[in-house]
């Protein structure tokens, strides 16, 4: 017979009431919602994510690393090979790079800010630990001088943006989650609307009206409207767009331009 | 002594949960093994002490996330049901765990969809919300295996 502890029948309503009260305030009440509790809750256990995460990759590469080893021996001789050839090469591109640029001033043309972001490497060590929001976890903080906002990007396109500092580590809301809205615009029509998270493959693009021009498989990137992310960002692909006659605003769905699932370094713009 | 081991405890499960298994995701769905914590603990422990392992266990998760403070409510009022039921249960522990697995998994996660869509005024995939039900209620399960042995024997140890 299991033994029942004498008190488990006195089980009172005070203590967890009085947690979730305070849950409650901390919410929706207290404008810095504990943040000092919440950076060193982070920075504590940065160590060990960071560690798990290292370990993690490291043991998922494995097995790859070696059956790699032998064709990276055959390609390693092939390529000082190739380097041999690339230096006369390389000079003569450094003078035809020296010659686009005098004859872009010279034509008075002006490199947009996208051409000229500062981006800071950073590796994904985790994810948000709740279930219900898309966030990531990067290994640089505002120690690397990581701010709240800053627009998180790879080759491929927009992940999302900084929401939350520490000093070793940023979490970073992706494009996908529903709280997530980025001003968006079709790059060939030039419709503006707004891209926001919808399922971990789909985003929607709303507020575009009658006469918008969004079309199947056009490209949907940030607009120059945005105060937040540089213009020009590949947001994704319109995958449906329908407009029923009493809708106001057409119905768009996006396809992600970056596989947000299988991220492991990003960019955070500065 | 007791505390050390419920810190370890937590700070695996804070690990696992946010470097580990979304690595393991399965078409974006992860377990939440606070929540599996949560039960598991209301079941094999005493009510003062499970209290304050879910409140620790579940602030944690809201300190690793971002907004409000969900997952301390939910799993606070979690572990009292589940303890209250517990109190009044006569039968196989592991089974009422499994039970309340299946039952506050997808309750959990369709309070957290209706705050969003009511709360934050934001609209969400529909299918992938019933997927998502679905698929982290049977992650959750496959899970209770292995956490709720873990918590059992670190109240026994006491």
């Amino acid at each position: 017979m299991t033994k029942q502890p004498a008190f488990r029948k006195k089980r009172s309503y005070t203590l967890p009431a009085l947690i979730v009260v305070l849950a409650l305030i901390f919410s929706f009440a207290v404008p810095a919602r504990l943040s000092l509790l919440r950076r060193a809750v982070v920075s504590a256990v940065y160590p060990f994510q960071y560690a798990a995460a290292v370990f993690w990759r490291s043991t998922a590469e494995l097995p790859g690393n070696i059956v790699n080893i032998r064709n990276l021996v055959r390609e390693n001789s092939g390529l000082q090979a190739r380097l041999a050839d690339a230096g006369p090469k390389l000079a003569l591109l450094d003078e035809l790079n020296g010659e686009n640029d005098r004859l872009k001033e010279a034509l008075g043309f002006r490199a947009g800010n996208r051409y000229r972001l500062k981006l800071l490497p950073a590796k994904v060590i985790g994810r948000g630990a709740a279930t219900w929001n898309s966030l990531i976890e990067i290994d640089r903080g505002s120690g690397a001088g990581v701010r709240a906002n800053l627009p998180v990007i790879v080759a491929a396109g927009l992940v999302g943006k900084v929401v939350e500092v520490s000093p070793f580590s940023s979490k970073v809301l992706l494009l996908t989650d529903p709280l997530s809205s980025v001003a968006a615009a079709d790059q060939r029509s030039r419709a503006n609307g707004v891209a926001e998270g919808y399922a971990p493959n789909k985003l929607k693009m709303k507020y575009v009206g009658e006469g918008g021009g969004v079309a199947t498989g056009d490209a949907i990137v940030t607009s120059a409207v945005s105060s937040l992310f540089p213009a020009g960002l590949p947001l994704g692909t319109v995958s449906r767009a329908v407009k029923k006659e009493t809708d106001l605003f057409y119905e768009i769905e996006l396809k992600p331009a970056v596989d947000l699932s299988r991220l492991e370094e990003v960019f955070v713009v500065q | 002594m007791r505390f050390i081991k419920y810190g370890l405890y937590i700070l695996a499960i804070l690990v696992l949960q946010t470097v580990i298994f979304p690595r393991l995701n399965f078409f974006g769905a992860l377990p939440d093994l606070v929540l599996v914590s949560v039960i598991a603990g209301a079941i094999a422990g005493e009510a003062l002490p499970s209290n304050v392992f879910a409140a620790a266990l579940a602030l944690s998760q809201d300190l690793l996330a971002a907004g409000p403070y969900l997952n301390t409510i939910i799993k606070i009022i979690v572990n009292n049901i589940a303890g209250r039921l517990h109190d009044g249960f006569v039968g196989d522990d592991y089974a009422l765990a499994a039970g309340l697995v299946a039952l506050f998994t997808p309750l959990q996660a369709i309070v957290e969809g209706l705050i969003v869509y009511f709360f934050f005024g934001r609209q969400f995939s529909p299918a992938y919300f019933v997927f998502r039900l679905a698929a982290e209620t049977v992650y959750n399960l496959l899970l209770l295996p292995l956490i709720f042995p873990l918590v059992k024997a670190l109240n026994d140890a006491e």
